[in-house]
């Protein structure tokens, strides 16, 4: 039988990757146009000269990490434990992950404002100062936002990295040989576990660094009210730092892509 | 005259060293049960698929009925196939399955639902109409699949290990009903297996096929009792070989382990001192003698004794070879012990000479 | 391992149990108490006594306008990219086309369906703005002023263009491997019993697929429901989206009720589980099918 390319396949595909590259492309040589009647990188070297930019884009760096940090604590020893011991709570814990989706960004902060802006009382007495009074616990917040937004991400590349290795029996002929339970995840689980979360820590750090919704609601220098901001009064410094921001995202999930090849992953999106 | 013949047909697949399928000459008589026989990769599948249109014949050519099907594309050939992994369609009801055939062929609703039924009664699943496949077993499932492929009314039926992916039991009783509903409507029918007991035990003529190319085709009691060659003989069945020595060429006499024994005929185109091999049949060795003069002796250390429910088999140690001896089992039989000494006859005829 | 009786076992369970509390007391304090909160006091007047009246307000201008726009943009980026994405799959797995092409394009869609927010927002508008490069190269070069007849990357035709650029590779990402589920011998067996490639697709393939396409469509409208960022970034708040109304109302408090907020946010919340809600069951009949 002869398989022959149809026209009708090229015609969508085509489409498809000019509504992938047209936007990337205008946008670069837009950022090129800073200088009139010539094609230069100005608008790079304006954008990056801004100490702004740095400030914010190292505050959003270091939020980043500290996401990624909190997130794998929270993550992998739960999705160990329930992976080893409770399957039976899966359902429950694989819930949890979907609420990020049911309650988006927007609905998030609303709550954190609501909650936390004053102080946590328990019948009039309160026993907690409010969250947002100082910096340091407004980070904190932020960050736990973050986490929130990664979870589902996180939970899904730690889950799939799991099932790819026996966990049981690894775990049990770690027993036998005298491990406790530090040393199996730390020195047994976690190295196996290596790739996936390489995966969810470099999708963390696309999500949080662009991220503007609950930075922006919080008050918190990040990198995306920044370039909100410098939208308003600037046209191709934002162009620029535009591609700049892809060109991070695509390095992230090329990196990805490169260390899981061959394993089956779940997708990894979502819009903000 | 022949209803399917398959002439010098020939499949390389691009970018392939060797050919999948070389020099394939068959003829099937109208009615017949042929079944291809082979290990993995021998090329049975492939062939089949060439029947079925879904791959094309680098040379050669493909007659069903009298016309030429060699590049006929598979939607209009009008040949049943029964998958290995029955490819139901999981978005319709068993009914649903069942009329696809006639469906897509435009027939009239109520034609269908006739044809339907009666196919739901041949394959003694009347109840289960309206379900869908995920609610089926496998045995189930592999039936619905047989259906489906016989309500076109096809002139020829195909199956491709349709039984592999099923449970030891089901295999036997499943396997049985195909052949029963096949004499039935008596369609002729080409049925790819690796297992050679339902080779043997459901086809008017076995093709065995080894590395691309016809070992040999008979029927299977030609197939298990002259075999033409070492692979065919080891291939279906349980077969002993034993290393041998040429002694006497025109006598026939051989040495296996320093014993003489006796070949049914003079040895043509041997010399004393050659090495061949010969096959004996483990149903055809006997602790028992039967004092006839064309019978062969040979004797050897009892290594192990299995009880395999209906049959005793006795593993022999002869020099390095280990000999399997099967008998029928048998309250009263005395059985031998393990280091024991055994005497073994069997008929001169019943000993093969290969290469 | 075998478990004595009486207190062993009982004791076992509660240690077990601890292993899961950090998760669930994050989960407690960064995702159920803040929306509890919310949605408990949606329910309540600024005096604190129970009330359905800030639900009832939902049906009060702006407010259904705000649901109404987000829904329209949902389902029309959710069918539009889902069309092109499903269209866009196709042509890779089943339309024959060469093979490297694939990693290529997953590599890409995977960035692309990332890649929202603020800086796609600079994307478009660097790309289809007033003096975007397409705008200018469509009047310089093909004559077309499309600002001059209308269009306004600013509006809902612009804002849902935007977000079709993350919400169609989604739809491809999900769709490549799903149509790859659809086994070779199905298509096979139809050829043999007689179908076209045409009557394949129409009764086996699509039908096959439709559970899983309706399910990434229902997806793609949660995911274009609760964008924030890309709409702000681009609009600057001018165009009345319930996520956008809910920001307002966060700024500064423009209802002068800060109930009616949250009876918005919890209006929302019910609309997004129903998409997810749909989404996991028809994931689940999709696989019962694929399997």
């Amino acid at each position: 039988m002869a398989r022959r390319v149809s026209w009708f396949a090229w015609i969508w595909f085509i489409v498809g990757c000019l509504y992938f590259i047209l936007p990337l492309w205008g946008t670069f040589v837009f950022s090129l146009q800073k200088q009139r009647g010539t094609l230069s990188v100005a608008a790079y070297i304006s954008a990056f000269a801004d100490p702004k930019f740095g400030e914010t884009f190292l505050f959003s760096n270091i939020m980043a990490v500290c996401t990624i940090i909190a997130s794998l604590l929270l993550i992998v020893p739960t999705a160990y434990w329930v992976h080893l011991r409770m399957p039976k709570w899966r359902p429950l814990v694989e819930f949890v992950t979907l609420m990020p989706f049911v309650i988006p960004a927007i609905v998030l902060v609303f709550g954190f404002i609501k909650l936390y802006s004053k102080p946590i009382t328990v019948f009039g007495i309160p026993i907690f100062p409010s969250l947002t009074e100082s910096e340091f616990s407004t980070n904190i917040l932020l960050v736990a936002g973050y986490t929130v937004l990664s979870l589902p991400y996180m939970y899904r590349a730690v889950d799939n990295g799991l099932r790819a290795m026996d966990v049981g029996t690894l775990t049990e002929a770690a027993q036998s040989l005298g491990a406790g339970w530090g040393t199996i995840l730390w020195r047994v689980i976690i190295p196996n576990l290596r790739t996936a979360l390489l995966s969810g820590a470099l999708l963390t750090f696309a999500i949080v660094v662009g991220e503007l919704t609950i930075a922006t609601f919080l008050a918190r220098p990040a990198f995306g009210p920044y370039l909100a901001l410098l939208g308003n009064h600037k046209a191709y410094e934002p162009a620029a730092l535009a591609i700049v921001s892809f060109g991070l995202t695509w390095v992230a999930l090329g990196i990805i892509n490169w260390i899981t090849r061959g394993s089956r992953g779940g997708v990894v999106t979502g819009a903000r | 005259m022949a209803f399917l013949e398959l002439s010098n047909v020939r499949k390389v697949f691009p970018n392939a060293q060797t050919a999948a399928v070389e020099n394939f000459n068959l003829d099937v008589a109208p009615g017949d049960f042929v079944s291809f026989l082979g290990p993995s990769g021998c090329g049975k599948t492939t062939t089949l698929r060439m029947i079925a249109g879904f791959e094309t014949p680098t040379t050669g050519r493909i007659v069903m009925d009298g016309k030429d099907i060699t590049d006929m594309r598979p939607n209009q050939r009008n040949i049943g196939m029964v998958f290995q992994s029955y490819a139901l369609f999981p978005n319709m009801t068993v009914a649903d399955n069942i009329g696809f055939g006639l469906s897509v062929a435009g027939t009239p609703k109520p034609a269908i639902k006739q044809r339907v039924t009666e196919m739901l009664a041949l394959i003694k699943l009347e109840q289960l109409g309206v379900r869908y496949p995920y609610q089926l077993s496998g045995g189930q499932q592999q039936r619905v699949a047989l259906a489906r492929a016989l309500a076109i009314r096809p002139k020829l039926l195909l199956l491709d290990e349709p039984l592999s992916a099923l449970d030891a039991k089901i295999r036997v009783s499943l396997r049985n009903e195909i052949r029963a509903i096949q004499r039935q409507l008596g369609i002729t029918t080409v049925y790819v297996t690796h297992d050679q007991e339902e080779a043997l035990s459901l086809s008017d003529r076995v093709v065995v096929m080894n590395q691309g190319v016809i070992e040999q085709a008979g029927p299977p009691f030609e197939i298990y009792n002259f075999p033409k060659s070492a692979f065919v003989a080891s291939f279906v069945g349980t077969l002993n070989l034993l290393a041998a020595e040429v002694a006497d060429p025109a006598a026939g006499a051989l040495l296996v382990d320093g014993q003489s024994i006796y070949a049914p005929a003079a040895l043509e185109g041997r010399q004393r001192g050659d090495k061949v091999q010969i096959a004996l049949r483990p149903e055809l060795l006997s602790p028992d003698c039967t004092g006839r003069d064309d019978e062969n002796q040979i004797s050897g250390i009892v290594d192990n004794v299995a009880f395999l429910g209906a049959i005793v088999r006795i593993h022999v140690r002869i020099g390095d070879a280990s000999l399997l001896v099967d008998e029928f089992n048998n309250p009263h039989l005395a059985v031998p012990a393990i280091g024991d000494r055994i005497a073994l006859y069997f008929q001169r005829e019943n000993c093969l000479v290969i290469n | 391992m075998a478990t004595t009786l009486s207190t062993a076992p009982r004791r076992r369970l509660t240690w077990t149990w601890l292993g899961l509390v950090p998760f669930f007391l994050f989960a407690t304090f960064f995702i159920f108490l803040p929306s509890a909160s919310l949605f408990i006091d949606s329910f309540r007047n600024q005096q604190g006594q129970f009330t359905l009246d800030n639900v009832i307000g939902l049906t009060r201008s702006p407010i259904p306008e705000s649901y109404w726009l987000s829904i329209q943009i949902s389902a029309v980026t959710a069918i539009g990219g889902g069309l092109l994405g499903f269209l866009m799959a196709y042509a890779l797995t089943a339309g024959n086309l060469p093979r490297w092409l694939y990693p290529v394009t997953l590599t890409f869609a995977g960035v692309a369906s990332n890649f929202a927010g603020v800086a796609l927002a600079f994307a478009f508008i660097s790309t289809l703005g007033r003096t975007g490069f397409v705008t200018v190269v469509l009047r310089d070069y093909f004559g077309l002023d499309i600002y001059g007849a209308g269009f306004n990357l600013y509006g809902f035709l612009g804002l849902s263009l935007t977000y079709m650029f993350f919400q169609f590779p989604l739809m491809l990402l999900i769709m490549v491997p799903a149509i790859e589920g659809l086994k070779r011998e199905w298509r096979e067996a139809a050829e043999n019993l007689g179908a076209s490639a045409f009557q394949y697709w129409s009764r086996v393939g699509l039908p096959i697929l439709l559970p899983s396409i309706l399910g990434t469509m229902l997806l793609l409208f949660g995911n274009s429901f609760g964008a924030y960022a890309t709409a702000y970034a681009l609009t600057g708040g001018r165009l009345n989206l319930i996520t956008i109304q809910i920001g307002a109302q966060m700024r500064g408090d423009v209802l002068r009720n800060p109930n009616l907020g949250y009876a918005m946010a919890l209006g929302m919340v019910v609309i997004m589980a129903v998409c997810i809600l749909g989404y996991t069951l028809l994931q689940r009949v999709s696989e019962r099918w694929l399997k």
